[in-house]
């Protein structure tokens, strides 16, 4: 069953009007709105390079937009303090390549850094604690950050986002470069975060895989030729002439028995006429 | 599914145990540090034994320390005036150099920055340069220490080149600083401005080294090799005075480091950090620390690179215990340095400058070649 997330009344997360995003002269992202509500797992999908991590980071300011507007509960970026907005969204980079020898316990208390002005009190230990209870990550928590493998990386990243207690948290590919076992692992953390009711939080999260998002996210964005494709549930966003015409290839739709979810199968690249 | 907000009313085992083992962790690094303070202490005892006069030897400074001594008026005049100025030279030269590679090393991504990296020295040998040879100053100031003398010996006064050195070099880094800005902030972008303004000051120079008469060219030299003897007791407690107010500033931004040495400058904006804001800030109070200690020295470049790493190599990459260390690495390796450079040709001294790098640098060879694969990293 896919989870109708969009509660009557609940104030969307994180709205989006009129954003466009240009490197130089490169245009990257036209005219792209759409509004997040809580508890929703979000899957940006589209071909490579057409801007779904450049969409990821305007909504935290790596990026900075000149023109339109992003609203974090109902509050334009601009106004918030990196600070600020880094209370209420965290991001999880594609991938961290750090030479820096330094803890996993470290790395993860960083998600506090944007509560702290020099000590580290109690409470942030605690959440510290909890988070890698939580995530098992006890193993690990006195290893140094850059022995650890992609997948387990990954989730020390994951654990620094969840100390930061953020509201909305942003994802760029957390899967592309893990095993089978690390990427529905993660997807699944990913998951029980969004889908938890009594804590209003949603994940954005750029995604390859079009069956893994199909599986895990409750609403697919699509983005193609700079502009949104379609923005809905996977069962309605995900069909032959979408993929087709999107990705270029000719598919066929199998139907999940058990979650209802479609499953992409490739045939061929499609055919130039 | 579980929500954070539980935390506070559940202590397993496992957290229990996570706990005791954070606490282990940084009692452990607790302790390197104060061992490094009680070896620099240490030290600083025994240098203040040394020296020409055969009077003071290492056992009654101790004895006049306890108070158990009363110290002669030429016995005190020396300690006062000579050796301890030397001393606290030593250990603030050390630790504002270090502190200052360390903070910049962090804040550029970059391993080989120094403080000199910027063009600090550069613009401090340029000052010193145009003092020295064109008697050029950027303060005209009317009676100066020794002035006679100097007017005698075709000397420019000191005076006169530590605050052209100071001033300077830090004209010098605050153009790096808005060139680098121009071509965005990031940390390439200073470093390779950096070394296009160093060279440019280089030739500069050299070009007016090249019409110096000799005793001009003998008192450009002998400034070059930094030296730690040179400062007055007033001198040095005003040079301490201002950094001990800028410490605590220094300090503050070791949270922001480890960030932006994990993840770069997207996962340090994420984190609530401004990557820009901060290697601006930092640029200018490390430019800042570094030239007022070039002012007054002359040039000690090699602390500011090794300290950090050797700092690095023992209390690992968290900045906030690695800022204090290396500031105390860095005061006890100009020690030793001074130490040696002034006892090994007695009563001739050697640079403190020239002996950092002669023991300095195969040391810290040693340590980067035999740490290679180690876990301290």
């Amino acid at each position: 069953m896919v989870k109708q997330s969009t509660k009557k009344g609940s104030k969307p997360l994180v709205e989006v009007s009129n954003l466009n995003f240009a490197y130089g002269k490169n245009k990257i992202l036209s005219d792209i709105s759409f509004a997040v509500e809580p508890n929703c797992f979000v899957a940006v999908l589209g071909i490579n390079g057409t801007g779904k991590s450049t969409l990821i980071k305007c909504l935290n300011k790596i990026n900075r937009i000149k023109e339109g507007e992003v609203r974090i509960l109902e509050q334009p970026i601009e106004d918030l303090p990196i600070n600020e907005l880094a209370k209420k969204v965290a991001y999880v980079p594609q991938n961290v390549s750090t030479s820096f020898p330094i803890d996993v316990y470290d790395v993860i208390l960083l998600g506090r850094r944007p509560y702290l002005t020099w000590n580290v009190g109690e409470s942030d230990r605690k959440i510290v604690a909890k988070v890698i209870e939580k995530l098992k990550l006890e193993e690990f928590a006195f290893r140094k950050f850059h022995t650890l493998s992609g997948g387990e990386q990954q989730k020390v990243m994951i654990a620094k986002a969840i100390a930061q207690q953020p509201q909305v948290y942003l994802f760029d590919e957390p899967t592309s470069s893990l095993d089978l076992f690390s990427q529905y692992d993660i997807l699944s953390q990913i998951k029980g975060l969004v889908s938890d009711e009594s804590n209003a939080c949603s994940a954005i999260v750029a995604m390859h895989d079009i069956n893994l998002a199909s599986k895990f996210a409750d609403k697919i964005l699509i983005i193609h030729d700079c502009k949104i494709y379609c923005y809905d549930k996977p069962s309605s966003a995900l069909n032959i002439s979408t993929i087709s015409e999107v990705y270029g290839v000719d598919a066929e739709i199998l139907t999940n028995e058990e979650s209802d979810s479609p499953i992409i199968n490739v045939l061929r690249p499609k055919k130039e006429e | 599914m579980w929500r954070i907000d539980e935390v506070f009313d559940s202590t397993t085992e496992e957290s229990v145990d996570l706990g005791k083992r954070v606490e282990q962790r940084s009692k452990r690094q607790s302790l390197y540090i104060y061992g490094l303070i009680l070896s620099t202490g240490l030290l600083a005892i025994f240098s203040m034994g040394l020296g020409s006069s055969k009077s003071l030897s290492f056992s009654k400074i101790i004895m006049i320390m306890l108070g158990l001594e009363t110290p002669t008026d030429i016995q005190e005049t020396i300690l006062l005036n000579i050796r301890l100025p030397r001393v606290l030279m030593a250990i603030f030269a050390g630790a504002a150099l270090a502190t200052a590679g360390t903070l910049m090393q962090g804040s550029l991504g970059n391993p080989l920055v120094s403080p000199l990296t910027l063009g600090v020295a550069s613009g401090a040998s340029l000052g010193a340069a145009l003092a020295i040879i064109l008697g050029f100053s950027v303060l005209e100031l009317p009676v100066l220490d020794n002035h006679i003398y100097s007017v005698m010996m075709d000397i420019v006064p000191n005076t006169l080149i530590v605050i052209n050195t100071f001033i300077f070099s830090l004209i010098v880094v605050f153009i790096v600083i808005k060139l680098g800005e121009l071509r965005g902030v990031s940390a390439e972008s200073y470093i390779l401005v950096g070394i296009a303004i160093t060279f440019i000051n280089g030739a500069i120079v050299e070009s007016l080294v090249y019409f110096a008469t000799p005793q001009q060219l003998a008192q450009l030299t002998h400034w070059s090799f930094g030296s730690v003897r040179r400062p007055d007791l007033t001198t040095v407690l005003f040079v301490g005075f201002v950094l001990t107010l800028l410490y605590p500033r220094l300090i503050k931004y070791s949270w922001d480091l480890n960030t932006l040495a994990i993840g770069g400058d997207d996962f340090a904006i994420s984190t609530g950090v401004d990557p820009g804001l901060l290697r601006r800030k930092i640029l200018v109070i490390s430019a800042f620390a570094t030239s007022i200690i070039i002012a007054f020295t002359g040039l000690i470049g090699f602390v500011g690179l090794a300290a950090p790493h050797i700092a690095r190599l023992i209390v690992g990459n968290d900045y906030r215990r690695l800022v204090p260390s290396s500031a105390l690495i860095g005061a006890l390796l100009v020690l030793i340095a001074d130490t040696i450079g002034g006892t090994l040709f007695a009563p001739v001294v050697l640079p403190v400058g020239i002996m950092l790098s002669i023991i300095g640098g195969p040391f810290f060879l040693y340590l980067l070649l035999s740490k290679r694969s180690g876990t301290h990293g």
